[in-house]
């Protein structure tokens, strides 16, 4: 079962790192792991030679020759002298107009200030009751007034969002056969199974596994043959 | 072009030396990245928008943003990413400005402009008189945007994380696609080989390709 398990594994491993071992990007110790899997799966060899047509033929045309055309790089360089010269006059006439209201509010002030002292003068009892509220405002009424209880709630706990995964199939397989799959290997077997399409089901815990448990449960997933992605469900597609 | 990790190290570090210059407004910087970044952001943006004349607006575009974001460059990604990125949505922004338009040549003919390529491209007209690279190609033009992007930047040596930061989209949904589009390539391919085997040779059934250069704009495509 191990070594099954393992072959999985590498079969699953081998095909993701398929279109960089064709474009010749891989570490040597990850080309020899490959081509070591190569030797023994007819399939990924098949899908070796289907990459490297594939990308041969993308890359041919790429191969055009598109040379810089220096009348268009002048255009930009127009853009950009014009967009420059924008920028400096709104630049200016955002520090004019900074410096415009600054004046005006001062001014603006300084008037205010004038005029209610003119108006405060002939009323001097008026100016006394008005600084005798401020101090009992200010020093008394708080002495007298008792800090009000700080009061807690507690919140209760919001139910957690049930744990689903999404099991993406290459070819749709049986249903008993998912099920086993699940049942096998969740702890206690205490999940559901919900068939989104014949190459996509959901498991859904019933009880939310560890942090370990679950790396180890999605990586055994991802190692079973016919199995092309395991997700997080709602994480977009 | 494909670099290995130590070159493509060094690229990006001269790259975002580069980008720190422009930052400050050197022109020559900013001349330096735009003639070492023209053909790949053209070649880029081209498939995207099946026009020459449209893919040198997404240049235009693209390092005209560049001069104005150089400043704001984090490095969470290679400057190469960063530049397929801003091209890729400049280019769907510029296929969704021009699908408002069309163009009218000179005999009056309007040329719709499409996102997708010409839906004459199927396995049955690919088949006959193609060469094993051009019925590829087919296969990969025959693809859906979505799709094709992603098998495009794969064959040009860009890993799931970078086409994922170039689209936008998480990398689980890159693989996803990948996974999709192989399997399409190859039902194409395989209706392809089915039809040649079974079919009586005949033309075209519509001219192939979906480029249109800036020379014919005529109502047809070559």
């Amino acid at each position: 079962m191990n070594a099954l398990l393992s072959l999985s594994l590498m079969h699953r491993q081998v095909t993701r790192m398929l279109p960089w071992y064709v474009k010749g990007q891989l570490r040597t110790e990850e080309v020899r792991r490959v081509e070591s899997h190569l030797a023994g799966c007819r399939t990924c060899r098949t899908e070796a030679e289907g990459l490297s047509k594939l990308f041969d033929a993308h890359t041919a045309r790429l191969d055009e020759d598109h040379p810089v055309d220096d009348a268009k790089l002048e255009a930009l360089f127009s853009r950009i002298d014009q967009y420059e010269a924008n920028r400096r006059k709104e630049s200016v006439k955002a520090a004019t107009d900074a410096a415009r209201s600054n004046d005006e509010d001062g001014g603006n002030a300084k008037r205010s200030w004038l005029s209610l002292g003119e108006w405060l003068t002939p009323r001097p009892l008026l100016v006394a009751g008005s600084l005798a509220v401020l101090v009992l405002a200010v020093v008394v009424v708080p002495t007298l007034q008792s800090p009000a209880p700080v009061q807690r709630t507690l919140s209760t706990d919001a139910p957690v969002a049930a744990l689903r995964i999404k099991l993406q199939f290459q070819t749709a397989p049986d249903a008993k056969s998912v099920e086993q799959l699940v049942k096998s290997t969740v702890p206690g077997g205490k999940a559901q199974i919900e068939r989104r399409s014949p190459t996509e089901y959901v498991v859904v815990f019933q009880e939310k596994p560890g942090m370990d448990t679950l790396s180890q449960l999605i990586e055994s997933w991802r190692a079973t043959p016919n199995v092309v992605d395991v997700a997080i469900d709602g994480a977009g597609s | 072009m494909t670099l290995y990790p130590q070159a493509a190290t060094l690229q990006n570090a001269e790259d975002r030396q580069l980008l720190s210059q422009i930052a400050k407004q050197d022109r020559a910087a900013f001349e330096a990245l735009y003639r070492r970044y023209y053909r790949r952001i053209f070649q880029f943006a081209v498939r995207r928008v099946w026009r020459d004349d449209l893919a040198e607006e997404v240049v235009s575009d693209v390092m005209f943003a560049v001069w104005q974001h150089a400043g704001s460059f984090e490095g969470a990604s290679s400057v190469s990413t960063w530049l397929l990125g801003i091209t890729y949505r400049q280019a769907l922004k510029a296929l969704d400005r021009n699908r408002k338009h069309t163009v009218v040549d000179s005999d009056d003919e309007a040329v719709g402009l499409a996102e997708d390529p010409d839906p004459g491209i199927n396995p049955e007209s690919a088949a006959v008189t193609e060469s094993e690279h051009e019925l590829v190609q087919k296969a990969i033009d025959s693809l859906a945007e979505h799709h094709r992007v992603v098998v495009e930047l794969t064959a040009t040596g860009h890993s799931y994380g970078e086409i994922a930061q170039v689209v936008g989209c998480p990398e689980n949904t890159v693989k996803t696609r990948m996974f999709h589009a192989r399997l399409q390539l190859k039902r194409f391919l395989d209706e392809a080989g089915d039809s040649e085997r079974t079919l009586p040779r005949r033309p075209f059934a519509s001219p192939p390709g979906g480029r249109v250069s800036i020379k014919s704009l005529s109502g047809k495509r070559s």
